[in-house]
């Protein structure tokens, strides 16, 4: 986290033309950036809420199905970008990296700061119009701030991760494509963790989108601070990946950029 | 006080047969791939305004060697420790976006180099006019012709003064006019003691630009110290090469004596004239009398241009016999008239005995260090000895 503080002003640079470089020539611009996760929530809660009409029971913190979705899927789509995107982000910047002296770990970051950040603004938007449409207020969106900051943070290991692995061994890349696929499904996103079967459940606990996504509906639909056990699952991912990381980071050492 | 400091640098690529080999050896440990040295236990420090010039044959590791100095590389063992700012011309540049416009792309790439948006806007209009892109530096780099490309880089990579200077014959960028203004800087930059690390396959440039020399010979340091004797070193080894392998060797030792050629553009100055007297006329050019004179003459596109000559002799197998420049010898040629110079080289008594060989004129600025033009075995005559006299030359000789 130190080195985010010390790079920052690179990082920034490096994010802001990473997003420009998508959408330059074009006459919105970076606004295109945010029109996609607008424009997928409001397919959703048209299906969902205003065509199909689904409800949810009680313990799911909103009768809407449509809003449920939202509340995971939108920080699901930025978490599954990051980790994609983060996954090749080495592969990708190998041209940059053979030729200066930077260090690696800025473009893993790089690629989850602009998977995540068109998402950001939608997020907190959402979760606005939801406390002025049912008359809440609280402190829910410091509390949001704080689980956004710590998806990012547990993303970034991962990316590393997955980046070093996938510079080692293409074959990560496929992997990664692969499960991204089928990962939502895994992932309370659809549905509340209370349909899943008792027997099923602890496998779902595997899976290190579960406990992310049980604290954005717990803060965006209750207005309240995730339980105990999301938190706990959340730390420990986050511990987990940030060993791992320097792990490989330690084994890898100066190979790294010779297998870009 | 040292400035550069290399201490047993070494770099080794692990070759794998196969990716699953890799996944292995990842996971059980088992050693299951091959050792590769680019660069073998490299050591030198150099002090403040010293030159090293890098030589040795291709795939030797020079450019390893520049890279792990400039830090794009990361050593498998050793270290580089560069007391300084450190500014490396190896592949200018990097990290430019053709779709963003020049300014963008200075910025960025100087944020790349460490180089703060707030320091860069001092240094930024020099940049500019330094690479002449007034009128484009707002337009995208998709829009530039290569020229203008590397003329913007070099500009931004060279802005500031470096402490070390690593370069990789890179003194072939855009025009004669830019390449003119690049050498400048380049040497202006040494005259203000900055350390200097060069490579280049010109034995004539390293001599020129380095007061000491290593020849790397598959990744080994085979020769360390004043550039004279590395050099010879290293010419002895190439012609033994040459000797042992007739073909590759031969294609070999022209390149290496190739000098650096002019990109097109406007030219500054060229060569117009090359002629020799003392031979006969006939399609035999033979050497009828016992000097050889050669004149010279080159035009400029200003009287504020200066030049200097190199006259070359060589035989027809490649061996050179004598190469001179008026720079060398500290002659400066006639002005002919605004534009235009000429030189006159005799040599008395020409010593040399029967065989085929060709003049080669060269053209340089006032530095000797750009070549402007290069007439390459313009000229032939051919010399027939009596019978009585064995070898290349005939040396001053008298018998006691």
């Amino acid at each position: 986290m130190y080195f985010m503080v010390r790079w920052r002003s690179l990082l920034l640079d490096l994010t802001k033309r990473e997003l420009e470089q998508r959408y330059i020539g074009s006459v919105g611009g970076i606004a295109w950036a945010l029109f996609r996760p607008a424009l997928i929530a409001l397919s959703y809660y048209f299906v969902f809420d205003l065509v199909f009409k689904v409800r949810l029971h009680a313990g799911a913190g909103t009768s809407h199905f449509g809003l449920y979705l939202l509340a995971g899927i939108l920080p699901w789509m930025a978490l599954n970008e990051g980790i994609i995107t983060g996954t090749s982000s080495l592969i990708d910047a190998g041209y940059i990296l053979k030729k200066t002296f930077l260090p690696f770990e800025l473009f893993p970051a790089r690629s989850i700061l602009v998977s995540a950040l068109p998402y950001i603004p939608i997020i907190f938007l959402f979760q606005a119009l939801l406390m002025i449409s049912t008359h809440r207020l609280d402190i829910s969106p410091v509390i949001l701030a704080t689980w956004i900051i710590i998806q990012l943070a547990l993303t970034y290991y991962a990316a590393i991760l997955l980046a070093i692995l996938a510079a080692a061994f293409r074959d990560v890349i496929q992997f990664v494509a692969l499960v991204t696929n089928i990962w939502i499904f895994f992932s309370p996103v659809f549905y509340s963790l209370d349909s899943v079967p008792h027997s099923l459940r602890p496998f779902l606990w595997l899976n290190p989108g579960t406990p992310i996504i049980l604290g954005y509906q717990a803060i965006i639909l209750k207005g309240v601070i995730p339980g105990i056990k999301t938190i706990s699952f959340t730390f420990g991912w986050l511990i987990l990946l940030f060993c791992f990381s320097s792990l490989v980071k330690k084994r890898c050492g100066e190979q790294l950029v010779d297998w870009l | 006080m040292k400035i550069l400091t290399v201490q047993s640098l070494s770099k080794y690529y692990r070759q794998y047969p196969s990716p699953r080999a890799k996944l292995k050896e990842a996971l059980l440990g088992v050693k299951c791939h091959e050792e590769y040295w680019a660069l073998r236990d490299v050591s030198f420090d150099l002090k403040k305004g010293e030159s090293l010039g890098i030589i040795g044959d291709n795939g030797a590791g020079k450019s390893t060697l520049l890279k792990l100095v400039a830090g794009t590389l990361r050593p498998s063992t050793g270290k580089v420790v560069c007391s300084g700012r450190l500014t490396a011309i190896l592949e200018l540049g990097a990290g430019f976006h053709p779709d963003f416009s020049g300014r963008e792309n200075t910025y960025f790439a100087a944020s790349l180099m460490g180089i703060s948006k707030k320091e860069m806007d001092e240094y930024f209009d020099e940049i500019v006019s330094f690479a002449e892109l007034e009128d484009f530096i707002d337009r995208p780099v998709k829009t530039y012709s290569s020229g203008m490309f590397v003329r913007l880089a070099f500009s931004l990579v060279t802005s500031v003064k470096p402490d070390v200077l690593v370069v990789d014959e890179a003194l072939s960028v855009g025009d004669q006019h830019f390449q003119k203004k690049c050498i400048d800087r380049l040497t202006g930059f040494r005259k203000l003691g900055c350390t200097i690390l060069f490579c280049s396959h010109s034995m004539y440039h390293i001599r020129r630009l380095c007061n000491n020399a290593i020849w790397l010979h598959k990744g080994k340091p085979m020769a360390l110290g004043a550039t004279e004797a590395v050099v010879g070193a290293y010419e002895n080894h190439m012609r033994s090469m040459e000797n042992n392998s007739a073909n590759s060797g031969h294609d070999n030792m022209n390149a290496e004596k190739k000098m650096p050629e002019i990109a097109g553009g406007e030219n500054l100055a060229g060569l117009e004239s090359l002629s020799l007297q003392g031979i006969s006329n006939d399609d035999g050019h033979l050497l009828i009398e016992k000097d050889l004179t050669v004149y010279a003459t080159a035009w400029t596109r200003d009287s504020s241009v200066e030049v200097n000559f190199g006259i070359l002799i060589e035989r027809g197998d490649g061996v050179w016999l004598n190469a001179l420049g008026t720079h060398l010898d500290g002659v400066k040629p006639r002005r002919l008239d605004e534009n235009r110079w000429g030189m006159t080289l005799c040599f008395k008594n020409v010593p040399i005995l029967a065989g085929e060989y060709f003049v080669s004129v060269y053209l340089f600025d006032a530095s000797g260090l750009l070549v402007y033009e290069e007439w390459l075995k313009h000229t032939k005559f051919t010399v027939i000895s009596p019978k009585e006299k064995i070898g290349l030359v005939e040396l001053p000789h008298e018998w006691l």
